[in-house]
């Protein structure tokens, strides 16, 4: 219990450094929200002085960072100039789609990853795990990026697939599970995308970790006492690979996430990525602040999570 | 006890962290004498080496070499001194950088301290080649190439580079075979008697060192708590530790205890 | 094929993949900004043979391959055109610009890690070497930077600097920032390296001979880490190839008329024309020869060091 307070208090720690680096790291670039503003010829500089004022840009850096505490813990999270509202209420439909899609590709990744690995692993240097290694190591070369224009190209060609978005217009009036099916829809591309880019590492990881445990002496033992491959599998060589697992997805977390922003915004997906950019684009700081703070926090939470669950299953650690 | 000695430990001391790994160490030790140093594993054996061959500075007592007080002089005259003392470690594999060759090894000291030029540097690799009994033509052969016997002498060559007066040699027998310590014994031996040097050979195996040393000193507990010639110790041992340490290497020992 | 086969194969094609890139100038038939407006989206060029003469064919007109004009190695006289990979929106040929692309993102993908391997290496020795306060400086820095995954640092560091820049500007700052945030993994690396270093003992052994700082670091150190920055450097580059490639897709990085491989894959964003101009697409196919050749070199690499 020690352990999980004093990471979370780590977290939690990590996240005030980020958002304290992040604002000094705004008040510090050149030009705001309103700096396009100053180079219509037609608007006055007082009028841009005043339009500062008035959202509170002019005043000192540790006034500011207080504020946006403040409205953070009221859920606000600061106030979007380019939306004219506060960015909360913008946040959370996005968050939920970039979970859905992360979470989604994520599972399934996963799905398909551990019985490939795992099979590759107890048939090493066969002619399956030969053709697999090359054709990963294929994919593994392919840019997501290239991969993500290319299906888009396909489902506007051909339609079978919608070319971007989260819901057919006229969502809200399909029942529970048409509704269910729309999203879904709409999610096979983006999701299929991700699952291609991660495939290829997690694969090798998974291989490789089963390996190891295979050939581990406790687990030549335990077939040398007969014991029945699937109970080998799941009661001794999973737990034994798990640790390393978990690290590994922990790790590829961000990995995830960066993955996830660029395909968001290839393939209108509408999550935080597409968000993200047009924040930059209009620097609008204050979106540009929450969106880096909550990428920081589902790195954080993940890691976490990660580390609670190793913490669980390896005694070792608890031992430090 | 005089400090016309040409080695004399005063009350040295030196703690870690609060406890102390030596205290209140004093012996003197004649020129081109062997001192041996046993006792059983954490009496401090090691942490006085390091403290005589200044790898750890004393947290009390003195230490004079030569008419010299150690103690208390300045970085540079602290280096200088260095090089009168050599401290041969324990793994000669590990205290080798296994990429250099010999003629590297042999000639860092000369090359740290910038003495001579490039040649010359070669030509005293040569030398102390031969002066350990290794080949010339070895000079360019990268270190892992060598076994754990001519390991031990390019160690003792590279020690000899800076014409030390006193060598310290902390068990640097262990992990050879019999025949290879009887081999590395006798080339140093051997250059005692040739340049007059001063050994303290610290060893935990009491049969090696009562053939080399001359006098015997027992640590335990960080103490020294005997310290006598070769012949009175193995006739009179005064400290239960000795006695221990006495049967304990006649019990196991092939030949027996000498007379 | 043994492992040394493997790597000289890997890094002989790579250098020709890399060398074709920097000799863009010379490769290229056309500068990259050279417009032809009356031959938007052109197929690749056929290459017709008269002999052992190349020619290409517009209609009626012949029109043969040069050689060695205009200081380029491939040309033919106007109005005739040689599209070896066809032609974009404007008109301009994409072969050039593949070449000129190529060179920006390569370029930008080694010289990146050039500067992360080298800060990497210097921020992990100080590190490891000197351990105390300063190792933990770095260390909680080191976190700081990967609190956020890697896209999102690199846009977040974009956006907090100025959007309108010139293309020599876009051209370094994106080596600065994607190699100035990735230090973080090479710097623990060899950290770890310099920490188990340092107790070596003939690194003991050479500080009793009085030796410095400088000189253990320098002599007995620094070749230790070696292994690590190799096969970092194998795992960087392609990572910063895609990096520079995302940027410039994104309008972030390097932008008209200067081509990069990701603002070509911008450009080829037009999905009702794309179908039918699939050349659009050899920006991103042109990665994949890369990639595979660091992939080699990595793998190879990581074997021979687990021996």
């Amino acid at each position: 219990m020690r352990y999980i307070g004093r990471r979370l208090l780590h977290g939690f720690l990590l996240l005030v450094g980020v958002s304290v680096l992040s604002f000094v790291f705004a008040d510090l670039a050149p030009g705001d929200y309103f700096s396009e503003l100053r180079t219509n010829p037609r608007v006055s500089a007082e009028t841009v002085a005043a339009l500062r004022a008035q959202s509170g840009l002019d005043r000192p850096l540790p006034v500011r960072y207080a504020a946006w505490v403040a409205s953070v813990l009221r859920g606000d999270f600061g106030y979007s100039l380019a939306y004219n509202s506060p960015v909360g209420p913008l946040l959370w439909g996005r968050v939920r789609a970039t979970l859905l899609l992360a979470g989604t590709a994520t599972i399934l990744a996963w799905l398909m990853a551990l019985p490939l690995g795992i099979w590759n692993a107890t048939a090493r240097g066969k002619w399956g795990d030969s053709v697999s290694k090359v054709v990963l190591s294929f994919l593994l070369a392919i840019p997501e990026l290239l991969l993500a224009i290319v299906f888009l190209m396909l489902a506007v060609e051909s339609g079978y697939f919608p070319a971007g978005g989260m819901v057919s217009p006229g969502w809200a009036s399909l029942n529970g599970p048409e509704r269910v099916g729309d999203v879904a829809w709409h999610l096979a591309l983006p999701v299929a995308v991700l699952v291609l880019g991660m495939l290829p590492t997690l694969v090798r990881h998974v291989r490789a970790s089963m390996a190891e445990a295979i050939d581990s002496p406790f687990a030549l033992s335990a077939r040398a006492q007969g014991i029945p491959r699937r109970r080998l599998l799941f009661r001794h060589l999973l737990p034994a690979a798990a640790n390393q697992l978990i690290s590994l997805a922990g790790f590829s977390l961000g990995t995830l996430l960066s993955a996830s922003l660029l395909i968001e915004v290839v393939m209108g997906w509408p999550g935080l990525g597409p968000l993200f950019l047009e924040a930059i684009m209009a620097r609008d700081f204050a979106v540009v602040l929450a969106v880096v703070m909550l990428s920081a926090s589902f790195l954080v939470v993940g890691n976490l999570l990660a580390d609670i669950l190793l913490y669980r299953m390896d005694p070792r650690i608890r031992m430090k | 006890m005089a400090v016309d000695s040409f080695l004399s430990v005063q009350g040295l001391g030196k703690s870690f962290a609060g406890r102390a790994a030596i205290q209140d160490v004093t012996f003197s030790l004649e020129r081109g004498q062997t001192l041996g140093v046993v006792g059983p594993s954490g009496s401090g054996k090691s942490t006085l080496a390091r403290c005589l061959a200044f790898f750890e500075v004393p947290t009390c007592g003195e230490i004079w070499l030569d008419g010299r007080n150690l103690c208390g002089l300045d970085r540079r005259q602290r280096a200088a001194m260095r090089a009168g003392i050599q401290l041969i470690f324990q793994e000669p594999a590990s205290s080798l950088n296994p990429r250099f060759t010999a003629a590297q090894i042999v000639i860092e000291p000369l090359l740290i301290r910038r003495v001579g030029s490039g040649k010359t540097r070669r030509q005293r690799a040569s030398e102390l080649m031969e002066t350990v009994g290794l080949a010339r033509q070895a000079l360019d052969t990268p270190a892992l190439e060598f076994s754990g016997g001519e390991r031990q002498r390019l160690a003792i060559a590279r020690a000899l580079a800076l014409e030390p007066k006193l060598l310290i040699l902390d068990e640097s027998f262990a992990g050879l075979d019999l025949s290879v310590q009887a081999q590395v014994a006798n080339l140093l031996l051997d250059l005692q008697e040739r340049r007059g040097l001063t050994y303290i050979l610290i060893s935990h195996d009491l049969a090696l060192v009562w053939r080399l040393a001359g006098e015997i000193a027992v640590m335990d507990d960080g103490r020294m708590v005997e310290h006598a010639g070769v012949a009175d110790l193995l006739a009179r041992p005064q400290h239960p530790r000795t006695r221990e340490l006495l049967h304990a290497a006649q019990a196991l020992s092939l030949d027996g205890a000498p007379a | 094929m043994s492992r040394r086969t493997k790597i000289g194969a890997a890094l002989v094609f790579l250098g020709i993949l890399h060398g074709l890139a920097i000799f863009a100038g010379f490769l290229a038939p056309y500068p990259y900004a050279e417009q032809h407006r009356e031959f938007p989206y052109l197929p690749p060029t056929r290459i017709h043979w008269s002999g052992l003469r190349p020619f290409v064919q517009d209609g009626a007109r012949r029109y043969p391959i040069q050689f060695f004009v205009h200081g380029r190695l491939v040309g033919v006289e106007a109005p005739g055109v040689i599209f070896l990979l066809g032609s974009d929106a404007y008109g301009r040929d994409l072969f050039s610009r593949l070449l000129y692309g190529g060179r920006v993102s390569l370029l930008t993908g080694l010289l990146a890690a050039f500067l992360s391997l080298g800060l990497g290496l210097a921020l992990g020795t100080a590190a490891g070497f000197h351990g105390g306060w300063l190792d933990q400086i770095l260390m909680r820095a080191g976190e700081l930077v990967m609190a956020l995954p890697w896209l999102y640092l690199l846009l977040a560091v974009r956006a907090f600097l100025p959007l309108h820049i010139t293309t020599v500007q876009a051209f370094f700052l994106l080596i600065v920032i994607i190699g100035g945030v990735g230090w973080v993994r090479p710097a623990r690396m060899i950290r770890g390296v310099v920490l188990s270093a340092r107790e070596r003992g003939f690194v003991l052994a050479a500080r009793g001979f009085g030796a410095s700082d400088a000189y253990l670091i320098r002599r007995h150190i620094l070749p230790l880490t070696l292994g690590v920055v190799l096969t970092q450097a194998t795992v960087l580059i392609p990572q910063y190839i895609l990096a520079e490639v995302a940027l410039s897709f994104l309008g972030l990085g390097v932008s008209e008329p200067v081509p990069s491989w990701g603002n070509m894959l911008a450009e080829a964003q037009q999905y009702h024309a794309l179908v039918a101009h699939g050349w659009m697409l050899a920006p991103g196919l042109a990665i994949i020869p890369v990639l595979l050749g660091y992939l080699l070199l990595a793998d190879t690499l990581l074997e021979s060091r687990n021996q």
